[in-house]
């Protein structure tokens, strides 16, 4: 016996507000009660992906038919998706005026545009939208005055766009997660944005610029105190054109950092021109973090940035980094700077290319960091490649982790099975100085 | 029960078959038609309430879904994960008479979170899958005529074109 097809059109729409919208539309078909059921839905969902063989015209009466059959006066759309991902040629239609409306909360576009585009302007004057979400192959263009911004209830901003206006950050007063990643345009149609500045509310922040103009100033404002998670990826080919200034994150829960600078900057006589890196400055801005995750060319800057001294990690709980090639006294540095260090993860990426493997920093002190002897529960280390630096490391902290829970140790794939079985061997003999220290291997 | 606090009242909920559970006012809180009944009751109440659409089985499952979701929200941050994990298992675990069992009690006791949590479940369960698979799915009994069917597969064509064949 049916029962649940008994059950308020509320409870059917909302088993319905799950699947495409094409699915919700077909069960009209399956008896007189499921018949206008479809119509009271709130949350849209198109993919234009079964439409590839039948083309773009069946595609738009879809569309078309679903907004004009539906209930709209009564069921306004609250959640509004739409993938498309072959469909290129002018793309939004009149009908999607129809979807901005009072009640909309959430839209999302994955759009395959290929020229400009024109979004209505009605979008960035949706006080009801509490998320948008835009992937778009286009750079908003609106011309020279891109339109007023207010955007009242919007939370999550997610932009993959080829280049933001600042008014469109600076329209969203109680923004919270911002995933912005701008991407390289040909460059008939690249956009030059001097400065890009992150809404001070924002308490997730993923960045990703490939932007960056050459011999251009490039500012990044990072003033964000609010902060707990940062994900950040820039590529520039010369650290004198990108300026970030960045707060101070009391709340730093997690930071990524993914910084790749070209370091070999020469003056007019052809001479290395010295510099600040700016990963320090972000490192000192971050000594709250609890979790901080470094790129190789991010930890490539440390190593031949002159005088630099490792901020207080007095927070720090997980620490992965990855480095170009292994230097025992880095190492050491960084861990008298982590004095509560739970977690390390260490990885050698030798396709990173380096000058010199030097490292230009102080000596470290010569007792065991006190992270190793109170704190640290887990040690991995990816790549091993078996040379007598890294294996006098891993032996200094068994020996010396009184704590140490697991210590993992990931061997260099090229390793024949002989030289595998005597590393294993070889690190399994070394005393523990903690009785529960367990030695895992992975190949 | 074991563990009652001086401030947590236990609630009395008697089932169809009779069965007679005892509940703390906090979770009684998210069956908001048992809490309703309270509510009207004066919060003078004694004796079990009872639920006449209610089966054993399906109070079990959902007073036992309530209980972890509870505690999963009360406790550290790593919970997320943990709750995941109960969700799926705790949908791969029923039978399709169950899961429509399962929705028809949380609709009677309104118990809101839940109540989505199965409908998303159904619509996994349906996703893709052909009309005489949904109709087999919920009991329906096509009570179009051929020629209704047929015109209203004209209509809107395009909603029908490659969906799973019968």
């Amino acid at each position: 016996m049916d029962r649940i097809s008994y059950l308020p059109n509320t409870i059917l729409c909302d088993i319905l507000s799950y699947l495409p919208t094409k699915q919700a539309v077909s069960t009209s078909i399956l008896c007189r009660r499921w018949r206008h059921v479809w119509k009271d839905l709130q949350v849209i969902d198109i993919d234009d992906r079964p439409f590839w063989s039948s083309g773009r015209a069946s595609f738009d009466s879809f569309v078309k038919a679903i907004l004009t059959q539906r209930n709209a006066d009564s069921y306004p759309i609250e959640k509004f998706r739409l993938t498309c991902e072959k469909f290129e040629e002018d793309p939004i239609p009149t009908w999607f005026n129809a979807v901005i409306g009072p009640r909309l909360q959430e839209l999302y576009l994955s759009l395959n545009v290929m020229f400009g585009t024109n979004l209505p302007k009605a979008i960035f004057t949706c006080t009801s939208l509490k998320s948008l979400v835009l992937k778009c192959d286009i750079s908003l263009d609106y011309g020279p005055e891109f339109p007023d911004v207010y955007l009242p209830s919007l939370k999550n901003l997610e932009l993959d766009i080829a280049h933001v206006d600042n008014k469109l950050l600076s329209g969203c007063p109680v923004l919270e997660n911002l995933k912005l990643i701008l991407f390289d345009m040909t460059p008939e149609r690249y956009v030059y944005t001097p400065t890009i500045q992150m809404p001070q509310t924002l308490k997730s922040l993923t960045f990703e610029d490939y932007t960056i103009m050459w011999e251009e100033i490039n500012h990044r404002v990072i003033d964000t105190p609010s902060l707990e998670y940062l994900y950040l990826k820039i590529v520039t080919s010369g650290v004198l054109e990108l300026q970030v200034s960045a707060s101070y994150f009391p709340n730093m829960v997690e930071a990524h950092l993914d910084i790749e600078e070209e370091q070999s900057h020469l003056d007019i006589h052809g001479e290395p021109v010295e510099h600040v890196c700016l990963v320090p400055m972000l490192l000192q801005a971050l000594h709250e973090t609890k979790l901080l995750a470094l790129k190789p060319y991010t930890t490539r800057c440390l190593f031949s940035a002159p005088a630099f001294k490792f901020p207080e990690f007095h927070r720090l709980l997980n620490l992965e980094l990855d480095v170009p090639f292994f230097n025992t006294n880095f190492l050491l540095n960084f861990l008298h700077s982590c004095h509560v260090l739970e977690a390390l993860v260490i990885r050698i990426c030798k396709e990173v290319y380096v000058r010199t493997m030097d490292y230009n920093g102080p000596t470290p002190p010569t007792m065991v960091p006190s992270c190793v002897t109170s704190h640290l529960k887990s040690f991995e280390f990816r790549e091993y490649q078996d040379t007598a630096d890294e294996l006098e490391f891993i032996a200094y902290l068994l020996k010396g982790g009184l704590v140490l829970k697991t210590v993992t140790i990931h061997l260099k794939s090229d390793f024949d099975l002989m030289t595998k079985y005597n590393i294993v061997k070889g690190l399994s003999a070394i005393s523990r100085g903690s009785t529960i220290c367990q030695l895992n291997f992975v190949d | 029960m074991s563990g009652i606090s001086d401030t947590e009242r236990m609630i009395t909920l008697k089932t169809v078959e009779g069965t007679l559970f005892d509940v703390k006012s906090s979770i009684a809180k998210d069956l908001k038609t048992v809490q309703a009944f309270i509510d009207d009751s004066d919060d003078d109440v004694t004796s079990p309430i009872p639920l006449p659409n209610v089966f054993t089985r399906e109070l079990s499952r959902i007073l036992d879904y309530l209980n972890n979701h509870h505690r999963f929200r009360s406790g550290i941050e790593k919970a997320d994960e943990e709750m995941a994990r109960y969700d799926a298992e705790f949908a791969k675990s029923m039978s399709h008479e169950e899961l429509k069992a399962l929705i028809l009690a949380a609709n009677y006791l309104n118990v809101k979170d839940l109540l989505e949590f199965l409908n998303q479940t159904v619509a996994d369960v349906i996703q893709n899958k052909s009309v005489e698979f949904v109709r087999n799915f919920f009991g329906i009994e096509n009570d179009y005529t051929p020629e209704e069917e047929e015109k209203l597969r004209n209509e809107n064509e395009w909603a029908f074109n490659g969906v799973e064949q019968d």
